[in-house]
C-alpha cells in the first residue's frame, strides 16, 4: 500500500515522531534506573559489575542543547580508559560483597577537567574499596563546556552534589549508611571533591527533601585545591572558569579559602615531585583544616610524580593501605576491614 | 640443657653474642637463674653481660669541649611509670653503637638524638628501642647521649648539643672502616628536641663547632625527623625547649640561627618527616614549615602527618593500625639507605 503525504503532513509527522522519540528516551531512562535500583536490591551478585549506568538526572540542570556534542571514549597505550565530552552525567554502582559497615565512597576521577581517566582514577579504586566492604560509586560528572553549559564553573559541582543526594536518599535501598558517605577525587577531581567538601551549604541542584550534601569525609590524591595565580593547575582552570576568570570566580574555586570547622575529616596523599599540580595545593588545604580542628591526615611521598593512581609503583608504598587504616582509625570501615585484601602489584 | 634463654629480650640480645661466648654465658645465666632470684635481677644483669658485646659506649671526647668544671653535677637515669628511661644532667657525652648482626651490603648508618626537651634524654623510647629496630634491617644505630644545655657545666649552653652531634657525625665518619659502615650513608634522626638537634646538624654542618683537623664533612647524608622542633620564633617555638637551649630572652639573631626552616638550602639532606597532626607539645607547623623550605630548594623529602597520636609516640603510634617505621623502611630502600631486601623478618612490635 502506496501512501501520498503532502510537504505539510510530512513535516507534522517528523515533529510527532521527534516528540514521541523524546519521550520514548526519557521512559527508558526511567526504566534503566528503576531496574537498576530493583535489581540492586534482589541480585546480590550485581556487585561484581554494574552492567548500567545510572543517569544522574531526569533532566539535567542548567545544560543546553547540543545535537552533534558526544561522548567520546578511547584506551589510551597505557591502558587508561579516557572519557572525554561527557554531556549525561551518571554513577555507576558498584556494591561489595559483605559490608561491615555500609560505607560508601563517590570517585571523583581526574583529568584536568578536560578529560576522566575512568578506571584508573574510577573503577579500579572502586574494586580496592569493594575489599574493604565500601560501597563505591564512580561518578563521570560532565567536563565544563560551554556548548552544553549555561554556567559551566558550576556543572562538575551539581553533578557531584546530585550524586550524594542519591546515594544518600537511596542509603537503605543500597544498604548504606547515610552518614558514612565519603567523596574521593584526584587530581581535578580531588578538585571536585574539595569543592563538594567546602560548598555544601549552598545548592546548586533542586533539594526538595533537604537532604544534607555534605559529605562524611574526603579523600584527596594528588588534588588541585587552588585556582589562584599562584597555586593553580592552569589547565583545569581554563576548562572550568575559561580564560581571564574574575578575581571573585577564582576565590570562589579556591577551596583552601573556604575550609570551616564544618568540613569534613580529609586525608591527603601526593608526592613531591608532582610536577603537574604544585604539592603546596594540599599542603596549603591540611594547614587551613589544622586551623578548623578538622581531623586530617596528609602523606607526601618523595616520588610518584602526578597521576599514578591506586599504585604508587616508586614509593614501595602501598598509600591505599594507609587510607584503610586511617578509614579505619575514624571507625568508617571496620577494624576488621579487608583482611583479605590482595595487594596489586 | 640449661635454658638459658628464657626471654624474647634476652633472645634478641643473644643474637649478637659470638658463638664462643656462649657456652660460658649460658654457665653464668644458669647459675645464676638457679642460685639467685627474683628473675628480674637476673635478667638485668645478664642483660648488661650481653650488652658488653652487643654494643659498644664510647665517651665522645677526651677532653669535653666548651664545658666547666662542675663536680657536684652528677647524671641521672630514673625509669618512669611508663617504662620510659629518663636521663638528666648529662655532662660526659657518648654515643652506644648498635651494630647490627648482618647488613645486606649497603652498610647504612643512624645517629639517633632522643627528645625530651633539651632537660633529658627519653633514652630507650627514643633511643635503643629505635636502635634495635635499625639493627633489624641491617643499619648500625648510634646511640646519642648529648648534653643537655645548662651554664653549670657548659660556656656556651646554645651549641652544647650541636657540638656532640658534630663530633658524634665526625666519629662515626673517621671510623667508618672499623665500624663496617660507608661513610657516605650516615643519616640523623632526632625525635622532639632531638629533631631540633638533628636538623641543626643538617642545617648548620658548614661550620664546625668542634676540633675538626681532618676536615672530615659534618652533613649527614639523610635525615629523620620524627615530630621534631624545627623553629625557635615567637610563633611557633616549642618554648620549653627554647628556654633550655637559648635562655629566657634570646636576640632575635640567636632565634633565627637556631630556626632551622631559615637555614634550609640545598645542601640540606634528604628529610624524613613524621608527625601527628594533634600534637599539643610541638606545633605541627614546625614540620610543615622546614618541608616547604626544603621543598623550595627542591631537596628530596617526605611528608607523613597521622592524624592522631599526639606527642612523643616513638616508634609506635598506638591510634592507628599504620606502622610508620615501615613507611620509613621503604623510604630508604627507595633511597638505597639499605638494601630491597632489608628487615624481611622484622617483627612488629606493639
Amino acid at each position: 500500500m502506496k501512501l501520498k503525504f503532502t510537504k505539510k503532513a510530512g513535516l507534522l509527522l517528523s515533529i510527532d515522531l521527534l516528540k514521541r522519540a523524546q519521550i520514548l528516551l526519557f521512559m527508558a531512562i526511567l526504566f534503566t534506573s528503576a531496574t537498576t535500583l530493583a535489581q540492586l536490591q534482589t541480585h546480590s551478585d550485581f556487585s561484581t559489575f554494574p552492567r548500567q549506568a545510572i543517569p544522574l538526572y531526569v533532566e539535567i540542570p542548567g545544560s543546553r542543547l547540543a545535537p552533534g556534542y558526544k561522548e567520546k571514549i578511547y584506551t589510551s597505550r597505557n591502558g587508561v580508559t579516557k572519557i572525554k565530552r561527557v554531556s549525561i552525567p551518571q554513577i555507576a554502582i558498584f556494591l561489595p560483597e559483605k559490608s561491615l559497615d555500609g560505607a560508601a565512597v563517590i570517585i571523583c576521577p581526574g583529568g584536568g577537567y578536560g578529560l576522566l581517566a575512568y578506571n584508573l582514577e574510577g573503577t579500579d579504586i572502586a574494586r580496592t574499596l569493594n575489599e574493604w566492604g565500601i560501597a563505591a560509586i564512580v561518578l563521570k560528572y560532565r567536563l565544563p563546556s560551554d556548548s552544553i553549559m549555561k554556567d559551566k564553573s558550576i556543572g562538575p559541582l551539581q553533578d557531584a552534589q546530585r550524586a550524594i543526594q542519591f546515594v544518600r536518599e537511596n542509603a537503605t535501598q543500597l544498604k548504606i549508611n547515610p552518614e558514612k558517605i565519603g567523596i574521593m577525587g584526584f587530581s581535578a577531581g580531588g578538585h571536585l571533591a574539595a569543592t563538594l567538601s567546602t560548598h555544601f551549604e549552598k545548592t546548586y541542584i533542586d533539594n526538595p527533601l533537604n537532604t544534607s550534601l555534605r559529605p562524611d569525609f574526603s579523600i584527596l590524591v594528588y588534588p588541585v585545591i587552588s585556582l589562584s595565580d599562584k597555586l593553580a593547575h592552569v589547565g583545569s582552570r581554563n576548562n572550568l572558569l575559561g580564560k581571564n576568570p574574575p578575581p571573585e570566580l577564582i576565590k570562589e574555586f579556591s577551596n583552601e579559602l573556604h575550609v570551616t570547622a564544618q568540613t569534613p575529616p580529609t586525608f591527603l596523599m601526593l608526592a613531591r615531585d608532582d610536577k603537574v599540580v604544585n604539592p603546596e595545593n594540599s599542603i596549603r588545604y591540611y594547614e587551613e583544616l589544622l586551623k578548623a580542628n578538622v581531623p586530617a591526615e596528609i602523606h607526601i611521598y618523595k616520588n610518584g610524580g602526578h597521576g599514578f593512581g591506586a599504585y604508587n609503583r616508586v614509593a614501595k608504598e602501598n598509600w591505599m593501605g594507609t587510607l584503610k587504616h586511617w578509614m579505619q582509625r575514624n571507625n568508617f570501615i571496620h577494624e576488621k576491614a579487608g583482611e583479605n585484601l590482595v595487594l596489586r602489584n | 640443657m640449661p635454658t638459658y634463654i628464657w626471654d624474647k629480650k634476652l633472645k634478641m640480645n643473644f643474637k649478637f653474642i659470638k658463638k664462643e661466648t656462649l657456652p660460658f654465658l649460658s654457665f653464668i645465666n644458669y647459675f645464676l637463674q638457679q642460685s639467685l632470684k627474683p628473675l628480674l635481677f637476673i635478667s638485668i644483669l645478664v642483660m648488661s653481660v650481653n650488652l658488653s658485646f652487643a654494643q659498644r659506649t664510647i665517651p665522645l671526647y677526651r677532653q669535653v669541649p666548651n664545658s666547666k668544671p662542675a663536680p657536684k653535677y652528677k647524671e641521672k637515669a630514673v625509669t618512669g611509670a611508663d617504662g620510659v628511661i629518663r636521663i638528666s644532667n648529662v655532662s660526659i657525652p657518648e654515643i652506644t653503637i648498635f651494630q647490627p648482626k648482618k647488613s645486606l651490603g649497603n652498610n647504612t648508618a643512624v645517629i639517633i638524638c632522643p627528645g625530651g626537651g633539651y632537660s633529658i634524654l627519653a633514652y630507650n623510647l627514643e633511643g635503643t628501642k629505635v636502635a634495635e629496630i635499625l639493627n633489624s634491617w641491617g643499619v648500625t644505630a648510634i646511640v646519642l647521649k648529648y648534653r643537655l644545655p645548662s651554664d653549670s657545666i657548659m660556656k656556651d649552653k646554645s651549641i652544647g648539643p650541636l657540638q656532640d652531634a658534630q663530633r658524634a657525625l665526625q666519629y662515626v665518619r673517621e671510623n667508618a672502616s672499623d665500624l663496617n659502615i660507608n661513610p657516605e650513608s650516615i643519616g640523623i634522626m632526632g625525635f622532639s628536641a632531638g629533631g631540633h638537634l638533628a636538623s641543626t646538624l643538617s642545617t648548620h654542618f658548614d661550620r664546625a663547632y668542634i676540633d675538626n683537623p681532618k676536615k672530615t664533612s659534618l652533613r649527614p647524608d639523610f635525615s629523620i625527623l620524627a615530630y621534631p622542633v624545627i623553629s625557635f620564633t615567637d610563633e611557633l617555638g616549642h618554648l620549653g625547649s627554647r628556654n633550655n637551649l637559648l635562655g629566657k630572652n634570646p636576640s632575635t639573631e640567636q632565634i633565627n640561627e637556631f630556626s632551622n626552616e631559615l637555614q634550609v638550602t640545598e645542601k640540606t639532606p634528604p628529610a624524613f618527616l613524621v608527625l601527628a597532626g594533634d600534637d599539643k607539645g610541638v606545633n605541627p607547623e614546625n614540620s610543615i614549615r622546614y618541608y616547604e623550605a626544603l621543598l623550595k630548594v627542591h631537596v628530596p623529602a617526605e611528608l607523613h602527618i597521622y592524624q592522631n597520636g599526639g606527642h612523643g609516640f616513638g616508634t609506635n603510634n598506638k591510634t592507628t593500625k599504620e606502622n610508620w617505621m615501615e613507611t620509613l623502611k621503604h623510604w630508604m630502600q627507595h633511597n638505597n639507605f639499605i638494601h630491597e631486601k632489608a628487615g624481611g623478618n622484622l617483627v612488629l612490635r606493639n
